[in-house]
């Protein structure tokens, strides 16, 4: 049942070092192709990165912006910050990482006339951004709870997009694509015990 | 042309040529056009959608003026033929879907577009 995927599902951070073969990979792609998302809009792309070597160079990118930024946090917070980092780049211990990315569709703007006040305009601009997100969003969900269904570790990280200026030139992401998040894949050498979790009750307020 | 969309589409710039048909071999779906659309107004100052454009993305495939039988009936193919002249070549005209019509979208036909417009402005 779905339920027991969902609550038995772990990010996992380390893996053995076999990749899993293609046709793994593509069953995860194809569970995160069937996400639903707005107007149908499918605003997701995917990048499955492969090479050690490539992996590797998108680490020391982003291994490059955390201590740009460890230079200029506070110096009482500095080393945590570093710790904090070295999550950053876990995504190097992965066989194969699928960098999910996403697009805004900006119909909705490009139909508006001029006259219509900046305000409403910067909403439809956030709605048509965070449309897009959320739908690729839905798609990375869908994609780790299959790899969890087929024996693989995998998890979402958007630390590695302190350098995403960088990581889009290596994967040659289109000018108008962003990085969603990065998904390190392969077979899991850990077993997280599951994080607390605040109850679904302390998170919601029902209006009635 | 091929830059914007390549980079609307995800594909890489040398995998678009100018016959690559939008939808067979680069993956456009209705919402990707309609956006290819605005982009390509946007990059080269053009309205694309005053006539055959519109034709194209506004009609209403539950009306019997515009489909009999399951195709398009010879005045919705007339009126779309200067946007697609391709559609001049199909093996049987009376037999031609609205999928049909999207599938022979070409990269070049955009440019046809943008250049007839750009002539007639000049």
């Amino acid at each position: 049942m779905i339920d027991k995927v969902m609550a038995a599902r772990r990010s996992v951070r380390r893996f053995t070092p076999e990749a899993p073969p293609r046709a793994l990979l593509e069953r995860l792609l194809e569970a995160a192709v069937t996400a639903p998302s707005a107007s149908n809009k499918q605003p997701w792309r995917f990048v499955v990165v492969t090479s050690p070597s490539r992996i590797a160079a998108l680490a020391a990118e982003v291994r490059e912006a955390v201590e740009l930024i460890a230079r200029h946090v506070e110096p009482r917070s500095e080393s945590a910050f570093r710790a904090y980092g070295t999550y950053f780049t876990r995504f190097e211990a992965a066989p194969v990482v699928i960098v999910a990315l996403y697009r805004s569709l900006t119909v909705l703007s490009d139909l508006v006339d001029a006259a219509l006040p900046e305000p409403a305009r910067a909403r439809i601009a956030a709605m048509e951004e965070r449309s897009g997100l959320i739908g690729v969003s839905m798609a990375l969900q869908n994609l780790l709870l299959m790899a969890h269904e087929l024996g693989l570790g995998a998890s979402g990280m958007t630390g590695p997009l302190v350098a995403a200026d960088r990581l889009r030139t290596l994967l040659e992401v289109p000018p108008s694509w962003e990085i969603a998040a990065l998904v390190p894949v392969g077979y899991p050498a850990e077993t997280p015990p599951a994080p607390p979790r605040k109850p679904a009750a302390r998170v919601t307020e029902w209006l009635s | 042309m091929r830059d914007l969309v390549a980079d609307r589409l995800a594909r890489k710039p040398g995998e678009v040529t100018a016959a690559s048909r939008l939808v067979d071999d680069l993956g456009a779906d209705s919402l990707d056009f309609v956006d290819l659309v605005f982009a390509i107004e946007k990059r080269f100052g053009v309205k694309l959608r005053d006539d055959e454009l519109d034709v194209l993305s506004q009609l209403d495939f539950s009306s019997p003026e515009v489909m009999r039988d399951g195709f398009l009936t010879p005045d919705v193919i007339e009126r779309l033929l200067p946007a697609l002249p391709a559609l001049s070549d199909v093996a049987d005209p009376a037999r031609v879907t609205p999928a049909d019509v999207f599938g022979l979208i070409t990269v070049d036909t955009l440019c046809a577009m943008v250049a007839r417009k750009q002539g007639a402005r000049a």
